[in-house]
């Protein structure tokens, strides 16, 4: 029998945005998008624009959620703990010298063969999942304004994360869609289209893949949109 | 019909559409695949514009100016009045990718007021002020962090606003408690504030209650003369510029006042 997982599809991408091209830094933002036998991690990080090392950081905290994904799933660590554990590898992960400067957003779903989803986030991004016909919305609510930040930083613990599980039943269920996005996308969305927006991401990831994903954001034309975009997706249909 | 499902149908219509050409013996089959996703890839940006803002991002600036009655003497009001339109006129030409400039005009003199509701630069109109009455910046200071604190009105996609306080002399009102609140709490906490003090000079307490206002006396310029207050609105305007050229406009550029050069000949003292 083909397992919930099987059938889903993945997709994601990174595009390095107009203002990290003409300044040659490169893209800060890294995403993670990886199947496996007990489930499916998905996670999106951007690092921290003045932050010089923000593109090592945001690869050690995909690296950091790999891991605390693992270890979720064996249960050698609970759901308080999360936030901690990934706070520590991500830490680890970051050469030494890189710590003084490393900060990233990250925002994360680990969707389990056994139907838990577990979604956090630290920092700015959007995570819009989908259940059926319900959408739920993860977003800084504290974000006073574009490009305020709270990060993960190597010297300091992060004492914000939003850590939910959610209720999910391939058996009852029909659909569930996620969707992270960095805030290079999501600050272009008007919030009362959302649905739309992962609608769109959604179908297209279905029919064209990643390679989809990287059209739209390549060709993402919200005026003035110059960070990075970088954006993960998630569909299961019953 | 909603969205997704226009999507869905969109990408059908094309599928079947590429069925239909590719089994008629005489079309070119490449041929029809290129301009079918050609077409897709139209309609997938058009629907992308469905979801996304079709304005740029903005800079919010909110200028605090005082009419009190003793901007009168030395046409000190005339000289505030040209300043602020010429960097006015400076915003509306600015023409950045990255940002657009809001302004919003509260002056405080016989009554605090708001004379501007914020407004993108190139619908400000030019500003004429007189000048009468106390100085209630205290209560400038509370209409100006009403209009931040207002996430249904105030931009949601604004960068850190720039908050400008320009004043000849100390308030008339309760403004400690005001300052306190827009100083520490809530999003007007997060703006980047810049102070002009005309006549009263660093010691002074005028001079103090803008510092307080401003973050420290390094961000408070002293003005004896027409010149320095054409000199601050020239500085106002080129970090404004710069913030908005910036791939992070809530960074506050490291300018000097120094480097910006005199306007005209006149270098009348004002007090």
């Amino acid at each position: 029998m083909t397992s919930f997982i099987d059938k889903s599809t993945v997709s994601g991408a990174s595009v390095t945005g107009k203002a990290h091209i003409d300044d040659g830094h490169g893209s800060q933002d890294c995403c993670l998008v990886k199947k496996y036998s007990i489930g499916t991690v998905l996670c999106v990080c951007d690092g921290v624009g003045s932050d010089r090392y923000s593109s090592s950081g945001s690869k050690a905290a995909c690296k950091a959620a790999l891991k605390t994904f693992k270890l979720y799933h064996k249960k050698r660590i609970s759901k308080e703990n999360v936030g901690a554990t990934i706070e520590k590898f991500y830490t680890r992960y970051v050469r030494k010298k890189h710590r003084i400067a490393a900060g990233t957003t990250c925002l994360f779903c680990f969707v389990y063969e056994d139907s838990e989803v577990l979604v956090g986030q630290a920092g700015d991004g959007i995570i819009l999942i989908k259940i059926d016909d319900k959408m739920i919305v993860f977003h800084d609510k504290n974000k006073s304004f574009l490009n305020e930040v709270y990060p993960l930083k190597c010297n300091r613990q992060y004492g914000a994360w939003n850590i939910k599980n959610l209720r999910f039943s391939p058996e009852l269920n029909n659909q569930l869609d996620i969707l992270l996005a960095t805030d290079g996308v999501s600050d272009d969305v008007i919030p009362d289209k959302r649905m739309d927006f992962l609608n769109h991401f959604i179908t297209v990831s279905q029919n064209e893949g990643s390679k989809g994903i990287k059209t739209i954001l390549e060709n993402w034309d919200a005026p003035g949109s110059v960070d990075d975009k970088t954006a993960v997706t998630f569909s299961w249909r019953r | 019909m909603s969205y997704a499902k226009y999507n869905e149908d969109n990408v059908s219509i094309y599928i079947n559409r590429l069925n239909d050409k590719t089994s008629h013996p005489n079309s070119n089959i490449l041929e029809s695949k290129k301009e079918i996703c050609e077409e897709l890839k139209k309609g997938e940006n058009k629907m992308s514009e469905n979801y996304m803002y079709d304005m740029p991002k903005t800079l919010p600036v909110i200028l605090l100016l005082d009419n009190s009655g003793s901007m009168a003497g030395n046409d000190k009001i005339d000289i505030l009045n040209n300043s602020v339109n010429t960097m006015l006129q400076s915003f509306r030409e600015l023409d950045s990718v990255i940002a657009t400039i809001s302004v919003s005009i509260i002056t405080f003199g016989y009554e605090a007021k708001k004379v501007s509701e914020l407004l993108p630069a190139n619908e400000t109109q030019d500003i004429k002020l007189t000048a009468n009455g106390g100085t209630p910046f205290g209560r400038a200071l509370q209409i100006a962090k009403e209009m931040i604190e207002d996430k249904e009105n105030f931009p949601s996609r604004s960068y850190r606003p720039a908050v400008i306080a320009v004043s000849d002399g100390l308030p008339n009102d309760s403004w400690e408690a005001p300052l306190e609140a827009f100083k520490n709490t809530g999003r007007s906490s997060k703006c980047q504030c810049m102070a002009m003090s005309i006549g009263a000079p660093e010691g002074t307490e005028a001079f103090d209650v803008l510092a307080r206002f401003a973050g420290g006396n390094e961000n408070v310029y002293f003005a004896d003369s027409s010149k320095d207050i054409f000199r601050f609105f020239k500085f106002v305007t080129a970090t404004i510029k710069t913030r908005t050229e910036s791939s992070n406009p809530n960074i506050v550029p490291q300018l000097d006042i120094a480097s910006i050069p005199d306007e005209g000949d006149d270098d009348d003292i004002l007090y």
